[in-house]
């Protein structure tokens, strides 16, 4: 597969005042799926606009594998043409006064196939797409779902090296977007492209890719793999970002108690074990864990009292009081905790996660390496 | 209760007579007193008048009975239609020449409006702001400024007229056929409606998802490809759409031929049907009118049939990223410039020199050392135009100024209330036939021209009419007759705020027992006040400047201030004439420009 990998470096980009980006890096890897997350106007749209070559940075360098597209202070600038790129928009951006089949035609007669190619690979992508059959159809006669599909096949029939997509999914209904998306995987799989994909939805980015970065005001706070990205988030922006029912997050003192040192509440209510971490007592931290990985026990000594129970289907989502503020804990179904009950709650040691209350950023476990990539 | 003891006691009439009770309870709410309300005026305003001039074109008139002996007066007959229809010179000779001039300005017309739509809108040209007002200005001002203006620059003695601009500093004369006849009608009004066509282009164009075109690029399109292939055929359907609505306009137009069309004995079918009504023949002129109405009204079901909603494409709203202008490079200033001066040329020099020649003491003399302010503020003078005097301090000009200004206010009040209503009983009673029914009536004036629609109110309030007393010469049939003529604009404006209105918020006041006209008062009209106010003020400033519906309705004593202009123009008094015409593109202006900032502060607002 003739795919290419993506070199970012040191880009930046500024509307007037507004910094859009600020002096991002990036590698991607060739056959990679890549997600930019954040949220709106965080400029992970501008940055895919960069790479397509519709917006022009104000500094830095991009690569398209050994090819530099932009860079040398703006004096190379390669036209969108000649980048050899597919961009799928969120709204389609199909042509109107074209049938399908002419507006996935339209890129392959550019590029100079014979009319007996053009039928050919008109045909195998909308196969690829699951549209036999829709060519003489307008964009009007179809669902927003097939619309999508369209442009897909539209991008991939003239066998780009990177394929790009902007929010390709955020149009659609919430159960198109679940099939949409384990289409989108097979494709991925199947071509072995290179998919630099932008989303504001977490569970988009944690389904679809290898590689996540989640940006926030023009820069890139945390890139690595979804797993990693979201159990040991490298910030609490990131942290609290990624997850829904949100990480739960409480504001501690380290105590030593019988030789260990504990993380404990301001209000002292609750405490967890923090051994494996650089810390010593008196340090303030932010404590981070997610609500299903807590472990609740009843036990009528706890201070802590289950205060609502919102059942939603496969689980319980219990909240309580710690310091005034709620946290979230995530239980079987069957578990059978009711409001009012005492309960502890316990985070088994490896799936802590402590930040530093002023940087916000995530505090090293000792001998690990870390993950400040 | 009753309902239902009744529906089980009476078997099989049962349906029916539960459907007869479930309309009349509807008839009786609120919704469908007021739909009635509106469908009475409706088909007093607009229906019986259609009715009428169908009947009198098919009826037998005193004049007849000369050359139909065996009939009486009123009789069925088609003698009106043969008569118009056969004859050469009565019809279609006219009907030609409205194609040649129609046809001709409408290919101008789209040029003219589709490179300027293009340039404002998609390239980086320079003094966008004045170059985009100039491309609105003419629409702003009565449909036949340009052409006095093209009579005082190319006027000479040869056509009978007093020397121009053109040939007092240069000594030439223009050919007659360039003076008078069907070149300077395109010309004319292919200034006039070129805004037209391209407001609706422009706006297509702003439109225009800039994703589709970025798509384009992507996929290896030059930008010339791009603008062939995607832009083009995306806004073609608005540019075939305004070019059919535009061809329309200029068929009904009337001021304009009668100007530069009849020196040169050129007719088309709106001056043929003034003409008729002007020798009495009003058969004759209804036949003709019903003609024009018809291929109006044709003209318009294509355009929303075929073109208007099947093939619009309405871009789905992506994210509003910036168009990628078109960038002219080197040649930005000097192509800035080149439009800018022909603008100029085109739109404002005429109007200079427009008002100028209203300076002129004597007729025809050019030269500064003429200059005077005789025909604005001064006395009568015997020797000139009959002693009329300066428009300023002439009592006849106050009081046409002041019937002007009333006939518009009240008709603009009165399309306000009724506009309202209209959208009121069209949003409330949506996907019934009664409210397809009142849509649809409400639209019908946009199809008749309105020198027909002025003939058709001569003759029908000439004698008195059930509820009417005898109106013509009176002000209120001014009044009528803009009215019933605007009704179209006002049922857009009244449903578009009618829509913005909840039916809960009537509702809970209907709960606590608010009556039809506490719920008017208090809910609907503040709320939809923004509306009904815009929609006033486009039938103020339409009023003032219409000409071709009050010629036929005029009396000495009601007389508006564009028929004076004209007849000024008839009488041979030229400098009054522009002078009031002057005056009128000023009042319509600061009318518009009111507009403008009432419209800019109430969005802030909202």
């Amino acid at each position: 597969m003739n795919t290419k990998g993506i070199s970012i470096k040191h880009i930046s980009k500024n509307w007037g005042d507004v910094q859009a980006l600020d002096n991002v890096s990036l590698e991607i890897e060739p056959g990679s799926f890549t997600t930019l997350l954040g949220p709106s106007g965080c400029g992970k749209t501008t940055l895919l606009r960069s790479l397509a070559g519709l917006e022009e940075p104000n500094a830095g360098e991009l690569w398209i594998g050994d090819k530099m597209v932009f860079g040398n202070e703006g004096a190379v600038f390669v036209p969108p043409k000649k980048r050899n790129l597919g961009l799928v928009f969120q709204s389609y951006a199909l042509w109107p006064h074209m049938t399908v089949w002419e507006n996935i035609a339209f890129g392959l007669k550019l590029k100079e196939y014979n009319a007996q190619e053009v039928k050919e690979l008109v045909e195998e992508h909308l196969n690829i797409v699951g549209l036999s059959g829709y060519g003489y159809r307008y964009p009007s006669e179809l669902s927003g779902g097939q619309q999508q599909r369209v442009s897909l096949a539209r991008m991939l029939s003239v066998s780009p090296e990177v394929l790009l997509m902007d929010e390709p999914l955020s149009n659609l209904d919430a159960k198109l977007r679940v099939s949409l998306r384990a289409e989108l995987k097979r494709i991925h799989k199947t071509t072995g492209l290179t998919v630099v994909y932008v989303t504001h939805d977490q569970i988009e980015a944690m389904s679809l890719s290898t590689h996540i970065a989640v940006m926030q005001n023009g820069r890139i706070l945390d890139y690595g793999e979804p797993d990693r990205v979201y159990q040991n988030p490298s910030t609490v922006f990131v942290a609290d970002f990624m997850g829904n029912p949100q990480i739960n997050l409480v504001s501690s003192t380290i105590v030593e108690k019988n030789g260990k040192n504990l993380a404990q509440s301001q209000d002292g209510t609750w405490e967890v074990e923090v051994e494996a971490f650089d810390v010593a007592p008196g340090d303030s931290v932010i404590v981070g864990f997610r609500p299903e990985d807590t472990i609740l026990e009843l036990s009528d000594d706890s201070p802590l009292k289950v205060d609502t129970v919102q059942k939603t289907g496969p689980d319980l989502l219990l909240t309580l009081l710690v310091d005034g503020n709620e946290i979230i804990a995530r239980t079987d179904k069957h578990s059978g905790f009711a409001m009012d009950q005492c309960v502890t709650v316990s985070i088994p040691p490896e799936l802590i996660n402590l930040f530093n209350p002023e940087s916000k950023k995530s505090i090293e476990r000792n001998g690990s390496s870390g993950n400040n990539f | 209760m009753n309902t239902h003891s009744i529906s089980t006691s009476q078997g099989s009439g049962t349906k029916l007579s539960w459907k007869l009770k479930r309309s009349l309870r509807r008839l009786g709410s609120t919704e469908g007193l007021v739909a009635l309300f509106v469908i009475i005026i409706l088909i007093y305003f607009i229906v019986l008048p259609l009715i009428f001039i169908v009947y009198e074109s098919l009826s037998v008139t005193v004049d007849d009975l000369r050359k139909l002996p065996h009939a009486s007066v009123g009789d069925l007959t088609l003698h009106h239609w043969i008569r118009t229809f056969t004859s050469w010179s009565r019809f279609f000779k006219p009907l030609l020449n409205t194609f040649i001039v129609g046809g001709g300005a409408t290919i101008a017309i789209t040029i003219m409006g589709l490179s300027l739509s293009w340039v404002v809108a998609l390239t980086d040209l320079r003094f966008k702001r004045v170059i985009g007002f100039l491309c609105v200005l003419p629409y702003l001002m009565p449909s036949w400024a340009f052409a006095m203006a093209w009579i005082e620059v190319f006027k000479h003695q040869g056509v009978g007229r007093s020397t121009g601009f053109l040939t007092y500093y240069t000594g030439i004369q223009a050919p007659d056929w360039f003076v008078f006849g069907p070149l300077p009608i395109i010309i004319v009004s292919t200034l006039h409606y070129f805004p037209f066509l391209y407001l609706m282009v422009k706006a297509s164009l702003e439109n225009i998802d800039s994703q589709l075109e970025e798509s384009a690029e992507l996929l290896g399109a030059s930008r010339f490809l791009i603008l062939k292939k995607i832009t083009m055929p995306i806004v073609a359907p608005a540019i075939l759409s305004a070019a059919v609505l535009a061809f329309s306009r200029v068929m009904g137009t009337f001021a304009t031929p009668a100007l530069l069309g009849a020196p040169a004995r050129f007719t088309v079918l709106s001056t043929q049907i003034y003409s008729l009504t002007r020798f009495g023949r009003m058969s004759e002129a209804f036949s003709i009118a019903l003609a024009l109405i018809a291929f109006s009204a044709i003209v318009i079901y294509i355009n929303n049939r075929f073109i208007g909603t099947r093939k619009s494409f309405a871009t789905i709203g992506g994210k509003g990223t910036k168009q990628n202008l078109f960038r002219f490079g080197k040649a930005r200033t000097p192509i800035s410039l080149v439009i800018l001066i022909l603008m100029f040329i085109l739109i404002i020099l005429p109007l200079l020199l427009l008002a100028y020649s209203s300076f002129m003491r004597v007729v025809g003399d050019w030269n500064l050392s003429n200059f005077s302010l005789h025909w604005w503020i001064g006395a009568g003078d015997p020797k000139l135009a009959e002693g009329e005097s300066g428009i300023l301090v002439n009592p006849a000009i106050w009081r046409g100024a002041f019937n002007t200004i009333r006939v518009a206010l009240v008709a603009g009040l009165m399309c306000g209330v009724f506009g309202l209503f209209i959208g009121y009983s069209v949003v409330r009673l949506r996907g019934t036939k009664v409210a397809y029914i009142i849509d649809s009536i409400g639209f019908i004036p946009i199809v008749i021209p309105s020198i027909a629609f002025g003939a058709v109110y001569l003759s029908l309030y000439a004698i008195p009419r059930p509820f009417l007393p005898m109106l013509y010469g009176t002000f209120m049939l001014l009044v009528f007759a803009a009215f019933a003529k605007r009704i179209p604009y006002t049922t857009r404006t009244g449903v578009s705020a009618m829509h913005q209105i909840g039916v809960e918020l009537e509702e809970a006041a209907k709960l606590m027992g608010a009556g039809l006209v506490l719920r008017f008062r208090k809910i609907i009209y503040p709320l939809a006040r923004p509306g009904v106010i815009a929609g006033i003020l486009l039938v103020i400033t339409t009023t003032v400047r219409e000409l071709s519906l009050f010629i036929l309705l005029m009396t000495p004593g009601n007389r508006v201030l564009t028929v004076q202009s004209l007849t000024y123009s008839e009488i041979g008094a030229q400098q009054l004439s522009n002078a009031l015409m002057t005056f009128i593109i000023l009042l319509s202006l600061v009318l518009a420009g009111t507009v403008k900032t009432l419209e800019s502060k109430s969005k802030r607002k909202g």
